[in-house]
């Protein structure tokens, strides 16, 4: 079903958005914000908290109705979030289903769970599982509705960092099988440049800043020391979130 | 103890979570557990639960003997458990003319009590669901329930009387009340407390009303449900011992206003005894649904 919607519409971009705009009380926290993005685009949102990234990405869900402007989203969206929000009362298996209207949602969610390496805890109440596995579950629910647009909250900003390098290694891995445009909330820069093909900065109420990252990957890890184009996009990013880095500017 | 929640509670007393109680197992009482787990539930119910339990009980009943048979207390005032248990032994196999039988008096107090709860919690559910999903519910049913627990639940004996006469009806309607109230209120709460982080996940689900309420807000509020189910038992209990001293002619209310009458202390203290391990064996009851429906958490304090 997905992937003959995909088929119709891969000529827009998955995600448009014009004059968005959003106050808390008197306070704006997003205004007239423009964005589009494209099929298949892993595009990194980082800014300083309480710049809006959240905001941003829930209205994309459609989880905020208070936001102004237009919010256009074609196909399918699927959101995971910085706490995994497992359902506790249903098994992990179970969490995957939940409102999977495909012919057989267990067979999808057995798939689904063999891809983000948790076949053998198919069966276990989600208080059991690790940090980790329980964002691995999160993901696999997500992509489970073959998403055309993947929304990811700060998905990895309480894991451990041994963890979170294994997480960037999956969800790229995902992002290559699957191939949804994704949009990931994040206040990690480094992050933000081993993943994204396009980094944005979100800076009083608008994307301030973009980032096309043309270096290919992979360029996590201690490789990004070594390529010099990320070295100055880092700086670039840095003292666009308000932080000058000593000796380089 | 169990037994002394059961005929103690009153609505406004908050019964302990499953969880808290479970996170109290003491070190022996832990291995004991894990020995038994090879075994059939029976057994394993029998170990890792009733033996540690069992003690304090077996101590004061001990207590309770030496102090009798020391004639410290005459034994009118406080008979000895062992004149008690041949009294129960007697009442149960003979029907005296003063008493009826013992099992048919259980019988009776059973029904009423089985009755009235039944009556109350499928009415207080109905209720506290209609409520806790909508404002609207809300709105019109919660200011009548709240009404009805500030009521004193004795109080409305002589109105019901008046009302209804002599027969079943006050009676059950007065355990029924006793029972709604509680659960009312737990399954409200749990309803209103079940995570709004998981509500906006149904969202992004796409789930429908029906799956979100079924899937999501129901198992949620359960936990408080079935402490609130606790509680109205404990409540029901208690109503019917009240309903059951007025106008009867069976029960073990009855039992207990005749031998009053005989000063008869033996068979009161045989009544309440069988009220307590009545009372008991409902919240064991209880306990096992929630052993059984909140396994998902068991597995995290374990």
């Amino acid at each position: 079903m997905a992937a003959e919607l995909r088929s119709v519409t891969t000529t827009g971009p998955v995600a448009s958005v014009r004059g968005l705009s959003r106050s808390f009380g008197s306070r704006p926290v997003l205004a007239d914000l423009d964005l589009d993005i494209a099929p298949g685009e892993f595009i990194a949102l980082i800014g300083r908290s309480g710049s809006g990234k959240s905001t941003l990405l829930r209205a994309l869900a459609g989880l905020d109705r208070e936001v102004t402007g237009e919010v256009r989203v074609s196909g399918p969206t699927a959101m995971a979030f910085q706490e995994p929000r497992l359902v506790p009362w249903k098994r992990v298996r179970g969490n995957i289903c939940l409102g999977l209207r495909t012919a057989d949602p267990s067979a999808a969610a057995d798939v689904a769970l063999a891809e983000v390496g948790l076949t053998e805890r198919a069966g276990a109440w989600p208080l059991t599982l690790s940090g980790g596995e329980a964002q691995r579950a999160s993901l696999a629910r997500a992509l489970v509705r073959e998403p055309r647009l993947l929304l990811l909250d700060e998905p990895f900003s309480a894991l451990d960092a041994l963890t979170r390098i294994a997480m960037h290694r999956l969800v790229l891995r995902l992002w290559t099988l699957h191939q949804p445009a994704v949009l990931l909330v994040t206040h990690d820069v480094d992050e933000a440049l081993a993943l994204a093909d396009r980094v944005l900065v979100l800076t009083d109420g608008r994307i301030g800043y973009s980032y096309q990252v043309d270096v290919p990957r992979p360029r996590d890890g201690f490789r990004n020391r070594d390529l010099p184009d990320l070295i100055t996009a880092r700086a670039d990013l840095l003292a666009e979130l308000g932080v000058l880095m000593e000796g380089t500017r | 103890m169990p037994g002394s929640r059961a005929l103690a509670l009153t609505p406004d007393q908050t019964a302990d979570p499953p969880a808290a109680t479970d996170a109290q197992v003491s070190a022996p009482q832990a291995a004991a557990a894990q020995s038994a787990a090879r075994g059939g539930l029976g057994r394993r119910l029998l170990r890792s639960k009733a033996l540690p339990r069992l003690i304090s009980p077996v101590i004061l009943l001990a207590a309770w003997q030496a102090v009798s048979s020391a004639g410290l207390v005459s034994a009118a005032k406080l008979p000895p458990p062992t004149e008690v248990w041949s009294t129960a032994v007697s009442l149960a196999t003979t029907t005296s003319a003063a008493y009826g039988s013992l099992g048919e008096n259980m019988l009776v107090s059973l029904e009423r009590v089985a009755t009235g709860f039944a009556f109350g919690a499928i009415v207080a559910l109905v209720v506290a669901i209609t409520a806790g999903l909508s404002r609207l519910g809300e709105n019109a049913v919660d200011p009548l329930m709240q009404m009805l627990r500030t009521l004193p639940l004795f109080g409305l004996i002589p109105v019901f009387i008046v009302w209804f006469g002599i027969g079943e009806l006050p009676k059950i309607l007065l355990i029924a009340i006793g029972v709604a109230i509680p659960l009312y209120l737990n399954t409200f709460a749990g309803i209103r407390n079940v995570d709004a982080k998981l509500a906006e996940l149904g969202q992004v689900l796409h789930l429908s009303r029906r799956e979100l309420v079924t899937q999501i807000v129901l198992p949620g509020a359960l936990p408080q449900m079935l402490v609130g189910l606790r509680q109205s038992l404990g409540v029901g209990w208690l109503a019917l011992v009240v309903a059951e001293q007025f106008n009867t002619n069976a029960g073990l209310g009855y039992m207990i206003s005749q031998a009053t009458q005989f000063s008869r202390n033996d068979v009161i203290f045989v009544a309440l005894l069988v009220y307590c391990v009545l009372g008991l064996l409902t919240d064991a009851l209880v306990r096992l649904l929630e052993r059984r429906a909140l396994s998902w958490r068991q597995s995290f304090v374990a």
